[in-house]
């Protein structure tokens, strides 16, 4: 295969501004000008706004009508879990919270997302984000702020299981809606229906990823990935709304819309090597709506700017091929520029649609996932050009991108089922390179005068998916229910899901083949749907779908719950709630949520304390209406009412309240540890002296070193344990409400940055873009290292390789390659950053290229 | 090679399908389904805001109607919309110009209020063909959808037909009746 190279290509610098459509992915957008650069400015949550970048959501009663097999606890935990899929993303600073059942507010509604259940026919879902007309501008950032979100799914949800990843993956779908992100032709979440390829294993794709994380980019986002820039002509003239698709080899398809002007920018691309393949939408019948079901862009006025005419697809630079198509190279933290590509305009849009099917059993389903290692090697096919007859239709080839895995066009037949008068699908064959690792193929149909690719059309693994054969209860020592999964390609790895609900594991059985886990709480008698999914993707529900096995919920003890405090909440503060159970309650993160009864209540923070305690953080709407507020604990599948409830009061002239994140002053970050420094904010602090403000961390008074407007420079006691400790203020003899505030472990510490060879940085070596790092870090203690950042002069770095060094003094050695777009000099600082535990800078020489 | 039972594979896409937020549905599925069916003038269209979100409401004037209780006017109520300085978007969400006409699958739910069955899919807009002919096309794009029931992939969107075609189809399988008084 002839590949032409663009390494080194016209690299820029990165740029902050956003020069056409900045996005990967399409998000909710408007212009602000009539003319080039047109300043786009997407619908997105306002995370300024919002304490700790969390929008709650809101499921809003009367429930839907289910069916007698299905419970509202297991809608609940199913609508939770798709939730949660979105606060993987690490990449983003948004984190989605669950508000609780709530009725409809009386008067306005707060910020969030609200998941209504309504009267719809021939509609499995809608919605959207509901917008402000006013846009906001934070320094280089410029949207329309959105107020709230509205996902509708049925009232009757009797024909639907909710236990399907259909249902499952169309709350994930609706759920990226109402955080701004809309359709996407890359077989990610975003995607329509027909050829989306995600499961409830791995349900978001890189583009789905990237989409969110260019709207609410967590630190050093864009310092982690590439750009791809370029304009779509059609005899010179721009064509707005095609769809330009970055297409790597192996890898997620990644992809954006093009502005009026033909100009486009795909962001949040990982680095490395991309087909760029530009294809129309599926133009909509009536014009003011956009191809595809994509809304379209509004003008200054508001009025829609309608799409481009349709044209033939191609690769760039004007290939009907890959052979003939030209890489474009992007390392992290650069632009690759001038990517233009010019299209040939066809009087019709042709609907190449192409759905793929593997066959892992008896069944053959949607995604196609093929087991290389099985004779079971191929998947079939269905798209109404792609046979004629029995025969595979005149001047058609399917091919591959990237040479992991080829197609035999050889062995590639048609199949015919249903006999010659049914459907025909093709049934296509992989070869697979010897050194190729598992993971997704882009399809490319070729057809005498046109062109369709289908990302990830196909998911290669090596393994079947996983069964489940049965589910047997069982106890640990401490009296915890437990569960033994036995069937086929079980792995240490496998996760377990009841009603969606993750059991954690409680070990593995090399021998059987089975695996123990803890299983969550549920009432008594419940009827769990359990499912196994795979690291390759595969669920149980390929083998299983239509009987997965389910576990029934023997005697569970009771337990009650109450708020250990009466003290009332203030209208406008934060203050800290805690929860106290019978023994018998087994709280635990992932599984455990506090709820408020009313939306003006947010819990900001929460702590499993112990099985049976919890503390949390809760923010009080200014607006929030005097009079009770109750709580309950939704807990794995069950939910119990906390016993009590608390005043909401307005706030009085002059009432305090303190932020209970505490910001460490060595680092900006929010991240303290006991005995060291830390600076408290107090909104609204009058003019007050050192003297005049106590400070209490856990019991034990801390020192105050200073006060400067609402800051207060504090010195935290050393002997408090790390975890939530109680924050007591006093103001001139008055107390604050307490809040907890959170005690880290000490900061990460580089003890010393050498070569592969030993040699130390910078005083023995220098390296450049390229070049293997080996970290030596102490103190970080049981932090995954996938959630481990080496910062080198600003740029992001993630691991490759990690090992311990030294037990006794907990020192790991992070390996990391060095990126091209890090600042080369004698002293660039690396700081190894656990979450927002940062270490000291370190110098290290990086020389110039 | 093992013949594969194919016929399950329709049945299995259902319950282990790709997720998909609208119910396909074909042109008899639209006529049975359709509590109204009716060619229709926009009269015009309003946004308001309804909880947390927008709708529009519109009404349009019946000129023909072909199935459900006559009625001159009909209330269709739409998702998304503008409203009080707020605008809500719906992808795939239906959208009526005021002064159109428009064929439209109408769907009343127990609380009365009538929307556009099936999103898009029940709405058809109106243009001539080359030979002059009234046409009624079906407001989606011409993109794949995904039949529940069978997994398989519908491509043939979007719908068009004369609308002398749809306006017997549709009478054919329910003459309109009138309401009791």
């Amino acid at each position: 295969m002839r590949r032409r190279w663009l390494g080194g290509w016209l690299l820029a610098g990165l740029a902050l501004c956003l020069a056409a459509n900045a996005w990967a992915h399409y998000p909710f957008l408007r212009y602000l000008k009539d003319s080039p650069p047109y300043q786009p400015a997407p619908a997105k949550f306002d995370l300024e706004a919002l304490p700790d970048a969390i929008v709650p959501y809101y499921i809003v009663r009367p429930l839907p009508t289910l069916d007698s097999a299905q419970k509202p606890e297991s809608l609940v935990a199913q609508i939770r879990q798709a939730a949660e899929v979105w606060n993987t993303v690490r990449t983003s600073r948004l984190r989605l919270r669950f508000g609780g059942i709530i009725d409809a507010p009386a008067g306005a509604w707060p910020t969030g997302i609200y998941i209504q259940f309504a009267e719809l026919e021939g509609v499995l879902a809608r919605g959207g984000p509901v917008t402000l007309d006013t846009v906001v501008q934070r320094g280089e950032d410029r949207f329309f702020p959105i107020q709230t979100s509205l996902i509708e799914l049925p009232a009757d949800l009797r024909q639907w299981s909710i236990h399907s990843d259909e249902f499952f993956l169309t709350v994930v779908h609706e759920l990226g809606h109402a955080l701004g992100l809309q359709h996407t032709s890359t077989s990610s979440a975003m995607t329509t229906a027909a050829t989306r390829t995600t499961t409830r294993a791995k349900p978001l794709g890189a583009d789905d990823i990237a989409g969110l994380s260019l709207l609410y980019p967590a630190p050093a986002y864009e310092t982690r990935t590439a750009k791809i820039r370029g304009r779509i002509t059609a005899g010179g003239a721009g064509v707005h709304l095609a769809s330009v698709m970055a297409l790597p080899p192996s890898g997620d398809a990644v992809s954006t819309l093009t502005a009026p002007d033909g100009t486009y920018e795909i962001a949040g691309l990982p680095p490395g090597l991309y087909y760029l393949y530009v294809h129309p939408l599926p133009p909509a019948v009536n014009q003011v709506l956009g191809p595809g079901d994509v809304v379209l862009p509004a003008d200054p006025g508001g009025k829609p700017v309608p799409a481009g005419p349709p044209f033939e697809g191609v690769f760039y630079p004007n290939a009907r091929s890959t052979d003939a198509a030209t890489y474009v190279y992007v390392p992290a933290g650069n632009v690759a520029e001038g990517i233009d590509v010019e299209v040939n305009l066809r009087p019709a849009y042709k609907n190449y649609s192409v759905a793929t099917y593997g066959c892992p059993g008896t069944y053959c389903l949607q995604p196609a996932y093929v087991n290389r290692s099985s004779k079971r090697d191929y998947f079939l096919a269905w798209g109404p050009q792609l046979t004629a007859g029995s025969e595979m239709a005149p001047g058609l080839s399917v091919a591959t991108v990237g040479g992991a895995s080829v197609i035999l066009p050889q062995k590639t037949k048609v199949y015919q089922p249903f006999g010659p008068d049914g459907f025909s699908y093709l049934q296509l064959y992989l070869s697979h390179h010897l050194l190729s690792g598992p993971g997704a193929r882009h399809l490319v149909f070729r057809f005498q005068d046109d062109l369709y690719v289908l990302p990830s059309g196909v998911h290669v693994t090596d393994s079947q998916p996983p069964s489940i054969a049965s589910v047997e209860a069982s106890r640990d020592v401490e009296g915890r229910l437990l569960a033994i999964v036995r069937g086929s390609n079980l792995l240490p790895s496998t996760r377990i899901l009841f009603d969606g609900v993750p059991a954690p594991s409680a070990g593995f059985d090399w021998e059987t083949g089975s695996l123990t886990v803890l299983v969550p709480p549920a009432p008594s008698g419940h009827r769990a749907v359990v499912v196994a999914l795979d690291a390759s993707g595969q669920t149980s529900l390929f083998l299983d779908a239509l009987a997965p096995p389910v576990f029934e919920y023997p005697e569970m003890p009771g337990y009650s719950l109450r708020l250990a405090s009466s003290a009332p909440l203030i209208a406008g503060t934060d203050a800290m709630v805690e929860v106290t159970a019978d023994q018998g309650a087994t709280f635990r993160t992932g599984w455990t949520e506090l709820v408020p009864s009313t939306p003006n209540v947010t819990v900001r923070r929460l702590w499993v304390a112990a099985p049976n305690r919890l503390l949390a953080n809760v923010r009080v709407s200014a607006q929030a209406p005097s009079g009770a507020v109750s709580f309950s604990v939704v807990n794995g599948l069950r939910a119990d009412a906390v016993g009590g409830s608390l005043q909401i009061l307005p706030a009085a002239q002059g009432t305090l309240s303190a932020e209970p994140n505490l910001v460490n002053p060595a680092t900006g970050r929010r991240s303290v540890y006991p005995g060291g420094e830390a600076w408290l904010r107090i909104p609204n602090l009058p003019g007050v002296a050192s003297a005049e403000i106590s400070i209490a961390v856990g019991g034990s008074p801390a020192m105050v070193l200073g006060v400067s407007g609402e800051r207060v420079h504090l010195k935290l006691p050393a002997g408090v344990p790390v975890g939530p400790a109680v924050l007591n203020i006093t103001v001139r003899g008055q107390p604050l409400p307490p809040v907890l505030v959170a005690l880290d472990p000490p900061s990460p510490v580089v003890r010393a940055v050498t070569t592969t060879s030993g040699s130390l940085i910078p005083q023995q070596a220098a390296v450049r873009a390229g070049d293997f790092l080996v970290i030596y870090a102490a103190g970080l203690g049981e932090t995954d290292i996938e959630g481990v950042d080496i910062l080198i002069g600003g740029v992001a770095h993630s691991s490759i390789w990690s090992y311990p060094v030294s037990r006794d003094e907990d020192v790991r050695a992070l390996w990391v390659v060095v990126a091209p777009n890090v600042p080369a000099g004698s002293s660039v600082p690396l700081i190894v950053a656990a979450g927002e535990r940062l270490s000291a800078p370190h110098p290290v020489a990086v020389a110039a290229d | 090679m093992k013949r594969l039972r194919l016929p399950i594979l329709m049945l299995l896409a259902a319950a282990y399908a790709p997720a998909t937020t609208m119910d396909y549905l074909s042109l008899e599925e639209l006529i049975s389904r359709a509590t109204a069916i009716v060619r229709g003038k926009v009269v015009g269209c309003e946004g308001f805001l309804r909880g947390p979100g927008v709708s529009t409401r519109c009404v349009v004037q019946v000129l023909e109607q072909w199935k459900g209780p006559e009625a001159e006017q009909w209330e269709v109520i739409l998702p998304g919309g503008v409203a009080s300085g707020r605008r809500q978007s719906v992808p795939g969400a239906p959208a009526l110009s005021e002064g159109s006409e428009y064929v439209l699958f109408l769907w009343s739910g127990p609380s009365g209020e009538t929307q556009i069955l099936g999103l898009s899919q029940g709405l058809f807009v109106l243009e001539r063909d080359e030979a002059g002919q009234e046409q009624a096309v079906q407001a989606v794009p011409a993109d794949a959808a995904l039949e529940r029931s069978s997994g398989r992939l519908v491509t043939d969107r979007p719908l068009r037909l004369r609308l002398a075609e749809l306006r017997s189809r549709s009478r054919a399988a329910a003459p309109p009746r009138r309401e009791t008084q």
